[in-house]
């Protein structure tokens, strides 16, 4: 990060004219976002107070689609669910990528360079793929999971029908698919713990658990706080995966926040109501993006 | 060592990012048939017809588009398929209205959704008189029944003979679905590689079907505004669902929640009876090679009933090539035309007087079906018509995922399914 408020010398005026070069450069951003950003979501805010199908042509309703949805015990349960995948799968997801980073920033680990590429590829997948490639794995009939565990003499596990089977799936997929990047962030952050520090702490008798405790992880705070959040901000945005892994099922056990939005919105032609869900799930995210950059702050 | 990390990561995601978009446009140019539009030289018109799974039945539509193309090369229209998924047809047809590139002619199991884009037929040569199902809509004709399909059932025949257990091809034989019951467990018990006695499609309209023969009505016959659905008739029906993806149940729980295809299930062999209808018999003739199978009669509680359903193929409004859509579906249903869209897909015409011949055998049970069922089905799918642009959607299906995940029992379905109903519909009360 580029050090801030050390040159007191430049003049207000010759700022002006940078800025505005500057501008210039963000314009094609700033324009890339007022279109496919913040035009959807001004008309997205308009189609919530609307009777909106998709198809017909649109009533003002006011708050209504508001407060059928605070009514709709639905819409807390799958508010839950999303909590629950939030709160298991980030943590789960944190550790994984960690691990994987303090493993592969190590000079003792052997063709480390090629592991990584590896660990990071299923972030360039297509998160369809990675729902459809776990649906093979965790198939309840022809899964290869269940495969391994019948030829093991092992009862099945009904990944598919188990509600918590289901959601385990949806954890794991996650965690996989995720872990790449963090993990390349880790590795960024290890490597730029000053040796000397280690070393010292080897001298005075510390073994790597201690190292790890009393050096890397404070040195990674910063780090795991931006990795915590966006975790965080991701799961509550989850929907490809999940949409091809268990579809929401069974029943509502796996739908989570984004896959409702769409089922209310596409399925049953609600469109005036799933955008005011998603209005709710907005003011969730703006909140945790304020977290997070009031946290990013104070660390710098 | 850190940069060249960085570095063989950044060609790894460029080279990625490329792929990915190379597949993109490629995907894209599938799709931008952007409704119909004129040809390159400005005098070809275009006509897109949007279509899931012809290829599945045995690619009919796909031989009469050839066909027409052939004979309207030198006439300035060509038709074009654009095949899509089933599931997608719905958003895809809802967006492509938002920004007015509807197709020319779409074939869906439903046009009610979108009836204020269809474009009325009043003025071609097609009259509803001549279809077997009513594609009318606040008076005018706006959809013709291209196909009928009956819900039915499909054994493993191979398995059921190896067993010695009979099966009804004659009315008088119609099994009870106790006796039914019966008999796949013991197809199941005598063959070593059957697992599963029943399963059955992720469809309302097959649970619709079973519920229908325990008496279920959706609509009271008396007075059509009356919400029947919750009933002790129903609620029999549904808990006999529901036990059979309990424990030791003959049914297998991941096909009923949707997780996995009954279709797909079913080819495997390892399964003694499918609930499914006559749109499947193209291909298990052409995909299942190692046992044999054929369609029998369903079985019945108190009522014999099937539901008839089947697609609709009708033209768009605001394409811009109304005419030339009207003139393809005319051309379409000329005697010779229609019946060899009907022979190449198997399909039950949905006019009267065409004469198909058939590649596959059995479909007439599927008539024996139709001719024996009560008229519940057709009543309650009349009511609905009149309630056009007001879809209550799946919620049947959708309350039974449920219920089988175990979030709700039949009471809790009855409950789930009238309060959508009552939601969507308009001038109804339970």
């Amino acid at each position: 990060m580029a050090k801030t408020g050390t040159n007191v010398a430049v003049r207000p005026k010759k700022k002006d004219s940078r800025q505005k070069w500057a501008l210039l450069f963000c314009l094609p951003n700033i324009l890339f976002f007022l279109v496919f950003f913040v035009a959807p979501a001004v008309v997205g805010i308009w189609y919530s107070f609307t009777d909106y199908n998709g198809l017909k042509k649109m009533n003002f309703i006011g708050l209504e689609n508001y407060i059928t949805l605070f009514q709709d015990p639905e819409f807390y349960k799958i508010l839950l669910n999303t909590a629950k995948f939030a709160i298991i799968s980030v943590p789960v997801g944190y550790v994984v990528s960690l691990g994987m980073g303090l493993l592969l920033a190590s000079d003792k680990m052997k063709g480390s360079s090629i592991l990584r590429v590896l660990i990071y590829w299923p972030t360039l997948l297509s998160t369809i793929m990675v729902g459809l490639t776990w649906k093979w794995i965790f198939g309840e009939s022809f899964g290869l999971v269940n495969y391994l565990l019948e030829a093991a003499g092992l009862p099945k596990i009904g990944w598919a029908t188990d509600p918590t089977a289901a959601f385990i799936t949806t954890i794991v997929a996650g965690a996989w698919a995720g872990c790449g990047t963090n993990m390349l962030i880790f590795i960024g952050g290890i490597k730029q713990i000053p040796e000397e520090l280690k070393e010292a702490a080897r001298i005075d008798g510390a073994n790597p658990w201690q190292i790890f405790k009393a050096i890397t992880l404070p040195h990674l705070k910063p780090l795991s706080y931006m990795v915590i959040m966006l975790s965080l901000i991701g799961a509550f945005k989850e929907f490809a995966m999940v949409q091809t892994l268990t579809n929401g099922g069974p029943g509502t056990a796996t739908t989570y926040m984004i896959q409702y939005i769409y089922l209310t919105g596409f399925q049953k032609l609600k469109v005036g109501y799933s955008s005011a869900a998603s209005m709710v799930l907005f003011v969730l995210l703006l909140i945790m993006s304020l977290v997070q950059s009031k946290l990013t702050e104070e660390k710098d | 060592m850190k940069k060249r990390w960085l570095a063989t990561a950044a060609c790894v995601a460029l080279a990625a990012t490329s792929i990915l978009a190379g597949c993109n446009s490629g995907s894209g140019n599938s799709n931008s048939g952007g409704g119909a539009s004129s040809g390159g030289s400005g005098k070809t018109v275009e006509l897109e017809i949007l279509i899931s799974d012809d290829t599945l039945e045995g690619g009919a539509m796909a031989a009469v588009v050839a066909k027409f193309n052939e004979e309207f090369k030198d006439k300035g229209i060509q038709a074009k398929m654009n095949e899509i998924a089933y599931a997608d047809m719905q958003t895809q047809i809802q967006n492509r209205a938002a920004v007015n590139q509807l197709p020319a002619i779409v074939k869906l199991s439903n046009f009610d959704n979108y009836v204020d884009y269809v474009l009325p037929l009043d003025d071609s040569n097609l009259k509803q008189e001549d279809f077997l199902r009513d594609g009318t809509r606040n008076g005018k004709f706006m959809a013709t029944s291209v196909n009928n399909t009956a819900v039915g059932m499909i054994i493993n025949k191979t398995a059921f003979d190896n067993a010695g257990v009979s099966y009804p091809l004659k009315e008088e034989d119609r099994w009870t679905w106790e006796e039914f019951e019966a008999a796949v467990k013991e197809v199941v018990e005598k063959n070593d590689n059957v697992n599963t006695g029943l399963v059955i499609d992720h469809s309302q309209q097959r649970i619709n079907t079973i519920l229908y023969s325990f008496g279920m009505q959706i609509f009271d016959p008396a007075d059509n505004t009356r919400l029947a659905f919750r009933s002790d008739d129903t609620k029999r029906g549904l808990e006999f669902i529901l036990n059979m993806y309990k424990d030791g149940g003959i049914s297998k729980a991941s096909v009923g929640v949707g997780t996995e295809n009954a279709q797909d299930v079913f080819k495997t062999g390892t399964v003694a009876a499918h609930f499914a209808g006559n749109w499947v018999m193209n291909d298990y003739a052409e995909n299942i090679k190692d046992f044999e199978w054929c369609p029998v009669l369903m079985p019945y509680e108190t009522e014999v009933a099937t539901c008839l359903g089947g697609n609709w193929l009708y033209a768009m409004d605001g394409t811009g090539v109304e005419k030339e859509a009207i003139q393809f579906l005319e051309w379409f249903y000329q005697p010779e035309n229609y019946t060899l869209y009907c022979s190449t897909g198997n399909y039950l015409p949905g006019t009267l007087g065409i004469n198909p011949e058939y590649t596959v055998e059995g479909l007439d049970i599927f008539n024996m079906e139709i001719n024996a069922s009560i008229t519940q089905p057709q009543d309650d799918t009349a009511v609905s018509n009149l309630h056009s642009g007001e879809d209550w959607g799946n919620a049947v299906r959708d309350a039974m995922d449920r219920a089988i995940a175990g979030e709700m029992d039949a009471d809790g379905i009855m409950d789930y399914v009238i309060k959508e109903q009552l939601s969507a519909l308009s001038g109804v009360h339970e």
